[in-house]
């Protein structure tokens, strides 16, 4: 089923949290609500599910518009971000709630949680309650709630926020294989950009209640439409800079770049792998910096570097092969220089 | 765990006080709870059961007055109790679930029996239901006889029993929050559905609770009960109207032993607190016993 968001807003007070917001999530899609805290992607979630109204434009499912339909009609499974388990339930209960609500016979409750328990890998715990379960079997529990009396569509706010980073990635590659079996048309919230990578079909990027961005998390990665995407997804560094004949000439450097400097005149945001060390400036455009200290990070090395005069620093991502070749060591003199670059308020890239 | 407790033992050590100042501080408890509290209650009891177990018993049945006043309490405490579960549930819904305009003054009026005398209370409810009061003579004109009469001790128990269980409620649905019930409006639940199978059943034990101190409590009113019933024997008179009666006629094996009823009530009710406490403290340990790592 696909979910249409068309020019929705909404304020609380004076705070404008959807300001006009436009989506399309076609039918069988797993899409990523990715932003920082405020900019509006929980509120988005929770207007297409319901439990808030919009205060202008519509929600549809499929052609049906569902915008004045209460969250008790619209068949959807909702997994709250801290679950929000029935405490006094079994999660036996848990699961059977919304058929039961629903008047299902109960052959066909007792045969729906069953096959949902196996699916979430927790037989011989159908008996527990919620606080006798780990942090990641709960968010299972919630997700085979939300799932067993067969939604439309499937909302998950900030799935994995609460819980440690090993059972994170292992519930985020299950989330994946999940969809991939049940093709559920699913959006789920998260301000962790590698949560959005690794799950989703796609990626919508959403600042100060606008969306950014969408797109395919290469896309969004390769090709981010403006400084604030850039930053969002992944280490960048800024320097000053320009673009003469197809080349980026680094000038100065910046100092932390913060969320003020975005878009303004004259500024190069390049990646960490993106840069390069040399010994000597034989190249025009670099500029010399000290090193200030390596850290490993699996396959590459970290290179923390700051400028001659000691104000503004920089990272460098380098191979670890590659430092056998060229011996750096913390307070070396050396150059970084740019193999690739973004300039925005130029209005292209390179 | 283990490096905890070391710790919190190497801290208690640390500030040990002298034993002289231990000793004398303990000593001085034990004498106030003692003479203040212990004495009285063993007292009652002694007198009550002074004559032996059948005149202890023959003392509170044989008087059709002390049946009567088993009756009124055993008539008037539970329908003060049904109607502050009634007002408690609703008002704590309203309190913990909604933001809305004189909500902190709702929260201060609820509070107001804990401060105010109930002898104010009793007058109040005369002036009101009073023969030339507000309501009275139309509800005498239906035939409705509210003061000296059973509605007064229910409303003047309600009344002083107003907060008991609303604020043992508050708090605990404020804790819990509004997650469990979206998560069932979500699921495609009613209104009726989520407050009966979501929200009461996690209230069980602060409604348990709230309702054991509420009974307490409305068994043992006397203040405004005084003034609103009339103080007829036989008629609107519960047992602390009657333990107070009995004592101004000096009737000391019938007073004492009405009165330990009282006392055994109280001592009921602080076991099941305690039980109640101790259960759910139980009950949290084995959770987290239970839990198993991921």
């Amino acid at each position: 089923m696909s979910i249409t968001v068309n020019k929705v807003s909404k304020s609380f007070g004076t705070f404008r949290a959807l300001d006009n917001v436009s989506l399309e999530v076609p039918s069988g899609c797993l899409v990523a609500l990715l932003g920082p805290s405020g900019s509006g992607k929980t509120t988005l979630l929770r207007v297409i599910a319901g439990l808030e109204t919009a205060d202008e434009g519509a929600v549809l499912y499929k052609d049906e518009e569902v915008t004045d339909t209460p969250v008790q009609h619209r068949q959807v499974g909702f997994v709250f971000q801290h679950y929000a388990l029935f405490r006094h339930m079994s999660v036996f209960e848990n699961i059977a709630f919304g058929m039961r609500v629903r008047k299902w016979p109960s052959s066909k409750i007792q045969q729906r949680v069953t096959e949902l328990i196996h699916l979430i890998r927790l037989e011989g715990l159908d008996q527990r309650y919620p606080s006798q379960l780990s942090g990641g079997q709960r968010q299972r529990v919630a997700l085979a709630r939300a799932l067993a009396s067969e939604p439309r569509v499937l909302l998950l706010d900030e799935p994995f926020g609460a819980l440690d980073a090993k059972v994170r990635l292992e519930l985020r590659q299950w989330l994946r294989r999940l969809h991939d079996q049940i093709h559920l048309t699913s959006i789920f919230v998260t301000h962790d950009q590698e949560d959005a990578f690794a799950v989703s079909d796609k990626v919508v990027v959403m600042r100060q209640g606008k969306i950014e961005q969408i797109g395919p998390p290469v896309e969004l990665f390769e090709n981010p439409a403006n400084a604030f995407v850039m930053d969002f997804l992944g280490h960048v560094n800024a320097f000053k800079g320009q673009l003469k004949d197809g080349r980026i000439f680094l000038t100065d450097y910046v100092m932390h770049s913060s969320q003020g400097k975005f878009n303004e005149q004259g500024i190069v945001y390049v990646r960490p792998h993106e840069l390069e060390i040399k010994g000597v400036n034989d190249h025009f455009g670099s500029l010399p910096a000290i090193v200030d200290h390596l850290h490993p990070s699996g396959s590459c090395i970290r290179v923390h570097l700051r400028s001659p005069c000691g104000q503004a620093s920089c990272c460098v991502e380098i191979n670890t092969d590659q430092l056998g070749v060229f011996p750096i060591n913390v307070g070396d003199k050396v150059c970084i220089h740019p193999k690739r670059g973004r300039i925005f308020d130029q209005d292209y890239n390179i | 765990m283990n490096n905890g407790h070391g710790i919190r033992m190497a801290a208690s050590l640390a500030r040990e006080d002298p034993a002289w100042l231990k000793f004398s501080l303990i000593t001085m408890a034990l004498m106030i709870v003692g003479f203040l509290i212990g004495v009285p209650v063993i007292h009652v009891f002694w007198q009550a059961l002074s004559g032996g177990i059948k005149a202890y018993l023959s003392n509170i049945f044989e008087d059709p007055a002390n049946r009567d006043a088993i009756f009124t309490t055993l008539y008037v405490a539970p329908r003060a109790v049904f109607l502050n579960l009634l007002f408690g549930i609703s008002s704590a819904w309203l309190v913990s679930r909604f933001k809305f305009p004189g909500r902190t003054i709702l929260l201060t009026l609820i509070d107001m029996p804990f401060a105010i005398s109930p002898v104010v209370v009793g007058l109040g409810l005369v002036l009101l239901y009073g023969s030339s009061g507000l309501l009275g003579p139309s509800l005498a004109s239906v035939g409705i006889q509210v003061l000296f009469n059973s509605p007064a001790l229910v409303l003047a128990t309600t009344f002083v029993t107003l907060p008991f269980i609303v604020r043992e409620l508050i708090p605990v649905m404020e804790s819990i929050g509004p997650d469990e019930e979206l998560a069932a409006l979500s699921l495609g639940a009613s209104g009726l559905q989520i407050f009966f199978r979501i929200t009461l059943p996690s209230l069980t034990l602060g409604l348990l609770y709230g309702t054991i101190l509420c009974t307490a409590r409305a068994v043992g009113e006397f203040g405004a009960i005084y003034v609103v019933s009339g103080r007829i024997a036989g008629l609107g008179q519960t047992i602390p109207l009657r333990v107070e009666q009995l004592f101004q006629q000096y009737q000391t094996p019938a007073d004492f032993a009405l009165a330990s009823i009282l006392t055994v009530i109280a001592l009921a009710t602080l076991l099941a607190r305690k039980i109640m406490q101790s259960l759910s403290n139980q009950r949290h340990a084995t959770d987290q016993a239970k839990r198993i790592p991921a």
